[in-house]
C-alpha cells in the first residue's frame, strides 16, 4: 500500500486545514463516502490490531487523509515496563500506515496481570516522573521515533504530589524529547475538579514541546444535596464555551497547532464533528490568517 | 506508599465488590486529597467507566446469548466475571475469551445447558471477525504441486476459520437468534450432537454444518498433519470419507491459506 508521504502532515493549500477528528466505528462508511473537508483522522490503534472489517476501512480512509495514532493501552505511568507485545502490534501499525503522530497518555491502566480498562490517575512525584520517562524512552526507541504524551482528566488528586501537572509534563518532556498533546478539555476539567484554574496551566506550559491538542465534550455530574458537581470527561457532547475559550487562549499561546475533535460516546451524525472541527479551524484562521501551521517536530 | 503498591491498591478497588469502593481501606484513602466532594464519589468515576465498560464489551461480543437471555441477564452476569477475570490486555474485541466456562457453572444460567456452548459459539464467531487476513489457497495452486509430493502437503487454514462441536444444536439456535419476527414455534433443542465450521465472508462470519467425518479431518488439517497421514487416519475410522469432493467444497468456500510441501 502507497499512501502520499506529502500528506503527513495536516497541511492544506489555504493553511486551514490542521484540524482532525476521531475516525470512530459508527462513521467508517460516511467518511469515505462524504470525505468531509477535514485535515486529519485519529484512531486508537488497539481498535485496528485486527484484520478483517476494520482495517480495510482504515486502509481507505488512509488513503483519503494523514493519520494520528493515539494509543490508549501503552500505560506509561505503570511501574511495570510497557508491553513489548503491544509495542509490536502498534510498530506493525506505524510500518503499515505511516501516521505523522504517535501518543498515549501520562496515566497507568496494567498492574499485575490485569489491564484497567482507564485511564488512572497518577502522583506527580519524582518516582513517578522516573517511571513514565523510562516507559516512554523504552517506546520511542522500539518505535524509532518521538512519541507524544497527553495530560489526562483526573478526578483525584495525591496528597504526595511534590509538584503540579503542568510542571510534571514539562519535565517529562524535557528529559524524554517527547512532545506533549495537550488535551483542552481535560485542563478543564480536572482545573474545575481540582479547584485551580486552567489559563495558570496552559500559560505555564512550554509550547516548545507542544505537538497536538485535542478538544472533547464532557457531562457534569450533580451531587444530592450539594451544590458541588465534578466534570467527567466523556467525548460526548459539543465542546462547550469554556473550552473554546480556553482553546483559543491556548494557541494564541502556543502557536496553530494540529487539534483534534474527539467524540467518541452518543456518536452524533458526521457532519456535527466536522462542523465542530471547522469552529476550531476557524478559531486558528482568525488567529493566524496568514502564516498557516506550525508543523509538527515530531514527523 | 511506593507507587506500585498505589496502582496494585488502586486495581484491587477498582474490580471489587462497590462496597469497597464506598469504604476504602484506610492506607489507600489516605492517599488522596479530600476535598468537598467525598472519596468515595470520585473513586466511583472510575470504576463505574471500568465496569460499564467491560459490561457493554460482553454485550457486544456475546450476541448470541445477549438475544436468548436478555441484555440485564447478560450485564448481570457480566458484572459478576469481570470482578474476577479483569481484562490482561488494552484491546478489548479479544476479551472475554472464559466467559463461556464462566456461564457454564454461573448457577442463574443451569436451566439453560447449551447457553455455555452458544457462548462458545459467539467467542469462536468474534474470533473469526477479528482474525488476520491471509490470501485464499486457489485450485490453480494445487496444480504446481508434483503428485509425488501429494502425501507430504499440509493445508493451512485461513486464520479466520474456526471449528466447534457441541451436543446441541447449535446451528438450530442461531438460525433462531437470527430471526427478525417473533417465532411462536417450540424449538427442539434435545442433544444432537452438531459439527460447525465457521468460515469469513464479506468480513462477517458464516456457520456452516460439517458431517463428523470433515469435522475430523478439519482437526487433522488444523493440527498440521500432512495430508497422507491425516487421510489415513480418517479413512480408519470412515471409510465412505471422499477427499475430493471436500477439497472442492472448501477451496471455494475459500477456507485453506496455503498448502505447503515439504
Amino acid at each position: 500500500m502507497l499512501f502520499n508521504n506529502n500528506k503527513l502532515l495536516p497541511s492544506g493549500p489555504d493553511h486551514l486545514a490542521p484540524v482532525g477528528i476521531g475516525y470512530r466505528f459508527e462513521h467508517h462508511d460516511d467518511l469515505l463516502i462524504q470525505k468531509p473537508d477535514i485535515g486529519w483522522i485519529e484512531v486508537h490503534p488497539e481498535n485496528y490490531f485486527s484484520g478483517g472489517k476494520p482495517r480495510h476501512y482504515l486502509e481507505k480512509a488512509r488513503e483519503l487523509y494523514p493519520l494520528s495514532l493515539h494509543s490508549i493501552g501503552l500505560s506509561l505511568g505503570s511501574t511495570e515496563e510497557v508491553s513489548n507485545l503491544h509495542l509490536q502490534e502498534i510498530k506493525e501499525l506505524i510500518d503499515i500506515f505511516e501516521p505523522f503522530n504517535i501518543s498515549d497518555h501520562a496515566s497507568w491502566s496494567a498492574s499485575g496481570n490485569a489491564h484497567l480498562n482507564d485511564l488512572m490517575p497518577l502522583p506527580y512525584t519524582e518516582e513517578t516522573l522516573t517511571t513514565i520517562c523510562r516507559n516512554i524512552e523504552k517506546t520511542q526507541e522500539f518505535f524509532g521515533r518521538q512519541i507524544l504524551v497527553e495530560n489526562p482528566s483526573t478526578y483525584i488528586s495525591f496528597i504526595e504530589n511534590e509538584m503540579n501537572e503542568q510542571d510534571f509534563m514539562n519535565e517529562m518532556a524535557k528529559r524524554t524529547g517527547c512532545k506533549i498533546l495537550l488535551d483542552i478539555n481535560n485542563i478543564y476539567v480536572q482545573a474545575h475538579n481540582h479547584d485551580n484554574d486552567p489559563y495558570k496551566y496552559i500559560a505555564a506550559i512550554n509550547p516548545n514541546y507542544v505537538g497536538e491538542l485535542h478538544l472533547a465534550g464532557h457531562m457534569e455530574k450533580r451531587f444530592e444535596n450539594s451544590e458541588q458537581t465534578i466534570l467527567i470527561d466523556t467525548h460526548g457532547d459539543y465542546v462547550c464555551d469554556g473550552v473554546w475559550d480556553l482553546y483559543a487562549f491556548a494557541i494564541s499561546k502556543l502557536g496553530s497547532i494540529p487539534s483534534l475533535i474527539e467524540w467518541d460516546t452518543d456518536i452524533p451524525e458526521l457532519s456535527v464533528i466536522v462542523a465542530e472541527a471547522h469552529k476550531a479551524r476557524a478559531e486558528i484562521f482568525k488567529q493566524f490568517p496568514i502564516s498557516g501551521i506550525k508543523e509538527s517536530s515530531s514527523t | 506508599m511506593k507507587l506500585n503498591k498505589a496502582q496494585k491498591s488502586f486495581k484491587d478497588h477498582m474490580f471489587s465488590k462497590v462496597s469497597m469502593v464506598e469504604n476504602p481501606e484506610e492506607e489507600f484513602s489516605n492517599l488522596f486529597n479530600i476535598g468537598k466532594i467525598p472519596l468515595d464519589a470520585r473513586l466511583k468515576i472510575y470504576r463505574n467507566h471500568i465496569v460499564t465498560t467491560l459490561s457493554n464489551v460482553l454485550v457486544m461480543n456475546f450476541p448470541l446469548v445477549e438475544i436468548l437471555t436478555g441484555t440485564n441477564f447478560l450485564k448481570t452476569a457480566a458484572k459478576l466475571y469481570l470482578f474476577d477475570n479483569p481484562p490482561t490486555e488494552p484491546c478489548l474485541d479479544r476479551y472475554g475469551n472464559s466467559f463461556p466456562e464462566f456461564l457454564a457453572n454461573y448457577k442463574y444460567a443451569s436451566h439453560l445447558p447449551y447457553l455455555s456452548d452458544i457462548a462458545r459459539l459467539d467467542w469462536k464467531m468474534n474470533e473469526t471477525r477479528i482474525a488476520k487476513d491471509d490470501n485464499s489457497l486457489q485450485r490453480s495452486d494445487l496444480a504446481e504441486i508434483a503428485p509425488e509430493a501429494y502425501e507430504t502437503i499440509i493445508f493451512k487454514l485461513k486464520k479466520s476459520v474456526r471449528l466447534i462441536s457441541s451436543p446441541f444444536p447449535l446451528d438450530k439456535i442461531y438460525s433462531l437468534c437470527g430471526e427478525k419476527e417473533d417465532n411462536e414455534d417450540v424449538l427442539d433443542i434435545s442433544p444432537e450432537k452438531t459439527y460447525i465450521l465457521i468460515t469469513r465472508y464479506n468480513w462477517e462470519p458464516q456457520i456452516r454444518n460439517l458431517k463428523e467425518s470433515e469435522y475430523n479431518f478439519f482437526l487433522l488439517l488444523q493440527e498440521e498433519k500432512p495430508l497422507g497421514i491425516a487421510l489415513e487416519e480418517i479413512l480408519k475410522n470412515y471409510p465412505e470419507f471422499n477427499f475430493v469432493d471436500f477439497l472442492q467444497n472448501y477451496i471455494e468456500l475459500e477456507t485453506f491459506s496455503a498448502a505447503i510441501t515439504k
